[in-house]
């Protein structure tokens, strides 16, 4: 009998823990299923009765509810987060194109402005012009015998020095205005112009900039070295024109009291290329330093050096439409370095 | 053949100081035409489809206009676009007149069959040479049969 209850209770633990392992695996099947990633998220383990597995099951299934909540709320927030980010960006880009319209605006202005600014001042220079002409006629015609001598010296005075001394006066000041206007006439052309953006050989733009500027450098007297470049994205023509302004400001500004180096260097990060453009000149004190940016400021107006204090101007804006930027780095009596800011760009094929 | 001096020449430029000063400047390098002044582009206009009044094209009569772009009412390009589309005028020479030298600008009055493009020079001797040009321009036109144009850049 003993033995018999033995067997028996053996067989029926045995059993019992089969019913309770197979009970067991239908919530593992569901476990597998919530971890793999497989099931939808309303899969429940559904075990009847009122065993210890029945209540694992309600647990685990309680659990799961739990998960689901956490989950749907988590979407739900990441959804608000998404839409918020979305609504940032419209907003954003009507900023942008509202700007952009803004700047049009803007550049079509000083482009009107400049056209009808130009047409007084051809009539100015034009006018002045005849009344130079109409003296020079006068004076022919007092050069004749038949006018009295009284009469050629009462108005020689007038005649040749008070008529072209004040027409010298407007036409200096005409020609000045002129340049002024074609100056913003190329500043509003630059900011209209389609730019045409592509990877750029640094180091061959740079050669083509010295190139161009070999005459000006020589009578300078200057040396410029062009270090081996990391290559940008940009249009050619407008990079070319910022570097042609910058080393020709070098030049032009350049400290007599010794000879002139322009030194260009470069270097990359892989996002962002950076060029130095180094001299050996005057050097600018640091408070005139933030205002050499500004339109038509210039550092000696009446100085000898011409120019429209345009160049640095046109540079900045050049550069912010490439997405760049310009800074100075300046001491007086040692010179001035300008790094110039660009996005990077990789040459599928090095030239030769 | 025409003669240069039978060739009247059509200023169109609403500015008077323009105009007047044009007008010197051609009698100052002795070319001494007939000449006629417009205001805006629609005289022009008028005056070439005999809408005008007294002022009206002599069919087969020689012209030169020189044709401002800038001015109210009809601007030159317009002007120049009907006169381009226009199959008796298309052959009358037309130099441009601005204040600027947009590239687009001249860009789009050569695509349209301007034959030269000037632009208002303030200073004394870059608007002589202009009109030395022009001088030498309306002679050029004067012994070529007309029909054939010259085109001058």
């Amino acid at each position: 009998v003993t033995l018999i209850g033995i067997v028996l209770s053996v067989l029926i633990a045995f059993l019992a823990g089969r019913i309770l392992t197979r009970r067991l695996a239908v919530i593992q099947q569901v476990a597998d299923n919530v971890n793999a990633g497989n099931s939808d998220s309303a899969q429940r383990v559904v075990l009847a009765g009122d065993d210890e597995a029945a209540r694992l099951a309600t647990q685990f299934n309680g659990m799961l509810d739990s998960l689901a909540e956490r989950k749907a709320a988590y979407f739900a927030q990441n959804q608000r987060s998404m839409q918020e980010i979305n609504d940032k960006v419209v907003e954003l880009d009507r900023v942008n194109s509202e700007l952009e319209g803004k700047n049009k605006e803007m550049e079509s202005m000083i482009y009107t402005a400049s056209h009808d600014l130009r047409s007084p001042l051809v009539n100015i220079q034009g006018f002045s012009q005849r009344l130079e002409k109409a003296v020079t006629d006068i004076n022919t015609r007092l050069a004749q015998d038949d006018v009295p001598e009284k009469v050629r010296t009462d108005l020689a005075r007038t005649l040749n020095e008070r008529i072209p001394s004040a027409l010298g006066f407007i036409k200096a000041s005409s020609l000045k205005m002129d340049m002024l206007i074609n100056g913003l006439l190329r500043l509003s052309r630059a900011g209209r112009a389609q730019l045409t953006i592509e990877p750029l050989d640094m180091t061959l733009v740079l050669r083509a900039v010295v190139d161009s500027l070999a005459i000006q450098a020589h009578q300078a007297g200057a040396t410029i070295r062009v270090d081996p470049l990391p290559a940008c994205l940009g249009d050619s023509t407008q990079i070319n024109q910022v570097f042609s302004n910058l080393i020709d400001n070098a030049i032009k500004y350049r400290d007599p009291a010794r000879p002139l180096e322009v030194h260009i260097t470069g270097s990359s990060d892989g996002q962002r290329a950076r060029y130095e453009v180094t001299d050996t000149g005057l050097g600018i004190a640091e408070k005139f330093q933030p205002r050499v940016w500004e339109l038509f400021h210039r550092l000696d107006p009446n100085g000898p050096i011409p120019g429209e204090g345009l160049g640095l101007t046109m540079v900045q804006r050049i550069l912010a439409r490439h997405g760049g930027g310009i800074t100075l780095a300046s001491s007086p009596g040692k010179g001035s370095c300008f790094t110039v800011e660009l996005p990077a760009a990789f040459l599928k094929e090095k030239p030769q | 053949m025409t003669k240069a001096n039978e060739i009247t020449v059509l200023i169109a430029d609403d500015d008077d100081g323009h105009a007047m000063l044009i007008q010197e400047q051609l009698e100052d390098v002795g070319l001494h035409n007939k000449i006629l002044r417009f205001r805006d582009g629609a005289e022009v206009l008028d005056f070439f489809s005999g809408t005008g009044g007294e002022r009206h094209r002599e069919p087969g009569a020689p012209y030169l206009l020189l044709l401002d772009i800038r001015m109210p009412k009809v601007d030159g390009v317009e002007v120049l676009r009907h006169m381009k589309g226009h199959d008796e005028l298309r052959t009358i020479p037309v130099i441009m007149l601005t204040t600027t030298d947009d590239p687009h600008e001249v860009a789009e009055c050569y695509a349209l069959g301007c034959n030269s493009y000037v632009t208002k020079p303030v200073s004394f001797v870059a608007f002589s040479e202009v009109v030395k040009r022009l001088g030498l321009f309306i002679s050029v036109i004067a012994v070529t049969p007309s029909g054939s144009l010259i085109h001058q850049s």
